[in-house]
């Protein structure tokens, strides 16, 4: 067996693909040259390096840009048609889709079922706008003015969430940080408008906090980030 | 005056040109205080005004590149609206002396702001983390906007005057004079609410929120915390 | 006992039964069992770290979104690493990568190089320099290795994972150990 032919199989022959005929011919070319006898041991060195790399860290943001995602993945689950309408119908969709749903979210279901019964199924068309505006409508329950305040905060985040790769890793991990507490805030208050929606001073407090995410919005608008 | 020997003086020129940097430059503006503005917007580091003598006309900006590579822009409309802008990244602390009465506008993404002794109309905001301290305070409008630092206010109130404080996650302190007339709106979430025993009318009292007036509400003080507490001091 | 302390306690199973219910902070404890491995991997195979750090963030997303589907038939890492390598290779192909599937003679220059080897003492490979170098391997190469030497994938999965034969499976690897070596000994 020549060094070309050897060099070839050792990979294979390392990894234990090759028959064992093929195995005694590497072997015996092995024996007589060091040169292919080299390339096996750093080859041998670099399979069992590669099984003992370091982990990388990611940055300590992280995790709060995960639970933020996730916080905002299962609100928007109240709305199975959302604007990514594609293929199949919403019921299809509806169907496919695996629901969990948090105590505020299903307290929310709750009024939503008794909206649902106050107005009655024959005043609605089709399951389609059903399924539209009364979704949307629990996510917006506990304030008149919610959806508004939440379009107007999706729109300007989208143009920054645009941006945000370029930021400065620690100014980023900062504003997603707040973010993320103030979400986590706005949604106790909002589990508490849930069980007493008529409840002003958390109503006051969800607005606020709706404001709030704007104002860092805002802020980093004016920084011109 | 230093006496320098001949041979040492081009290295203490140098020295000085080197360390200029560092120790602060700026710049200065002439304005008409009752129509002229400020408006500063930092990155990180802390930003400190104080009042010039009464009636001055002089607006002195000091900035120090504390670290990193920030771009300092400084531009001014017609004397008017002056505007103090820093882009890229560093921390750079300013130094400003305004006149009184001149109207000011503040934004940090990270840092201290401390404002005193002004009578114009204010508005301090940082995006994240630092404090908002103001002291010896006459404004007839104040905006304070923290995030997860504290905001305190020290000063008088002017009638028919607008006072917000707020902070997300911080504690807000309003010390006022033991006599001060002022309709109260205080809210928070996760701390508490002590009024400091302002002997206050209540309109709506629970743990959360308190509407209240004292004397005949003639000011409005607006003080909102999500998680911290909110203290007033009487101030005898 | 805290529920973190219990979290800590509990195996990758049941953290993912109790994620599945919505549990968050069961979650939070799989993220951080596993998200040095899950950065690691893609790191290695996109080779850019902001591009990393957001497929980690995706991966972690998408695995709330369907840690329900995850019976416990294999091992959790197994299950993860997978859906991480799925979600690389889609990202590769949105971003239009193109995993070389050419297998030409002479490319590595693989003979050269035996004749100038340094002799058949056992060298120490630093493994900070071999991260790097992998770095620098040609997408194609460098999924394979990952995905084979790193990862420990067989063959037929890093083939089926690819959309490749098993054949040129393990020619790439091959090869990518053969570059990595060159570059490695162009370092010392």
């Amino acid at each position: 067996m020549e060094c070309r032919a050897t060099a070839r199989s050792l990979s294979d022959y390392l990894d234990g693909w090759i028959s064992a005929d093929e195995a005694r011919s590497v072997e015996a070319h092995l024996t007589g040259c060091p040169a292919c006898r080299s390339l096996k041991m750093e080859l041998t060195e670099l399979k069992n390096a590669a099984r003992e790399l370091p982990l990388h860290t990611p940055s300590k943001a992280m995790w709060a840009r995960i639970i933020n995602e996730i916080e905002a993945d299962r609100s928007g689950q109240w709305q199975p048609v959302g604007e990514d309408a594609g293929e199949g119908t919403w019921w299809e969709k509806f169907k496919s889709r695996r629901f969990s749903f948090s105590l505020p979210q299903l307290a929310g279901a709750g009024a939503l079922a008794v909206a649902v019964a106050v107005f009655g199924y024959s005043s609605l068309d089709s399951p389609g706008q059903t399924g539209r505006l009364n979704l949307a409508g629990a996510r917006t329950a506990v304030l008149p003015d919610e959806d508004q305040l939440i379009r107007e905060f999706d729109r300007r985040m989208a143009a920054i969430n645009a941006r945000k790769a370029s930021w400065d890793p620690q100014m980023r991990a900062d504003f997603e940080s707040q973010m993320n507490r103030i979400d986590q805030s706005l949604s106790k208050c909002r589990q508490m408008l849930n069980e007493k929606p008529d409840d002003k001073v958390h109503q006051e407090m969800v607005r606020s906090l709706h404001k709030e995410k704007i104002q860092l919005v805002n802020d980093v608008e004016r920084l011109k980030w | 005056m230093v006496n320098l020997d001949k041979t040492l003086l081009p290295a203490f020129l140098l020295a000085l040109l080197i360390c200029a940097p560092a120790l602060g430059q700026g710049r200065d503006f002439r304005v008409k205080p009752k129509e002229s503005s400020l408006e500063v917007i930092n990155q990180v580091g802390t930003i400190r005004v104080t009042a010039g003598a009464p009636g001055s006309k002089k607006v002195q900006i000091n900035h120090k590149k504390v670290s990193g590579d920030a771009k300092i822009d400084y531009s001014s409309e017609d004397d008017k609206k002056i505007k103090v802008e820093v882009t890229g990244k560093g921390t750079v602390d300013f130094e400003i002396v305004v006149p009184p009465s001149l109207d000011v506008d503040l934004l940090s993404y990270k840092g201290a702001i401390f404002v005193s002794d002004l009578t114009g109309d204010i508005k301090a905001r940082i995006t994240t983390s630092g404090n908002i301290t103001f002291t010896g305070m006459r404004s007839k409008k104040v905006e304070a906007h923290g995030s997860t630092g504290n905001v305190s206010f020290t000063g008088e109130l002017q009638d028919e005057g607008r006072y917000t404080l707020k902070s997300f996650s911080g504690r807000i302190d309003a010390t006022l004079p033991a006599d001060s007339d002022f309709r109260l709106s205080a809210s928070t979430f996760g701390g508490v609410i002590d009024l400091g025993g302002f002997a206050m009318k209540f309109e709506r009292q629970t743990n959360q929120l308190v509407e209240a007036s004292s004397g005949k509400g003639r000011a409005s003080v607006k003080l909102w915390s999500q998680e911290g507490s909110i203290h007033l001091h009487r101030k005898p | 006992m805290t529920a973190k302390a219990i979290n800590n306690a509990a195996s990758d199973h049941e953290l993912a039964k109790a994620a599945a219910q919505g549990d968050t902070e069961a979650f939070e404890t799989l993220y951080e069992r596993h998200h040095r491995r899950v950065y690691s991997l893609c790191l290695r195979m996109v080779a850019n770290a902001t591009e990393a750090e957001d497929l980690t963030q995706e991966v972690f997303v998408q695995l709330f979104r369907k840690i329900g589907s995850f019976r416990g038939e294999s091992a959790f890492t197994t299950w993860l690493h997978r859906m991480t390598v799925n979600h690389v290779l889609m990202h590769f192909r949105k971003r239009g990568v193109r995993l070389e599937k050419t297998t030409e003679e002479g490319e590595i220059g693989e003979l050269q190089d035996i004749v100038q080897s340094s002799g058949e003492r056992p060298r120490f490979i630093d493994r900070i320099a071999l991260d790097k170098a992998i770095s620098e391997l040609p997408p194609g190469y460098r999924s394979v290795f990952v995905l084979h030497d790193v990862e420990g994938f067989e063959h037929e999965e890093v083939a089926d994972m690819l959309g490749v034969s098993v054949g040129t499976s393990k020619s790439q690897l091959h090869k990518a150990r053969m570059r990595l070596r060159d570059l490695l000994n162009k370092k010392i």
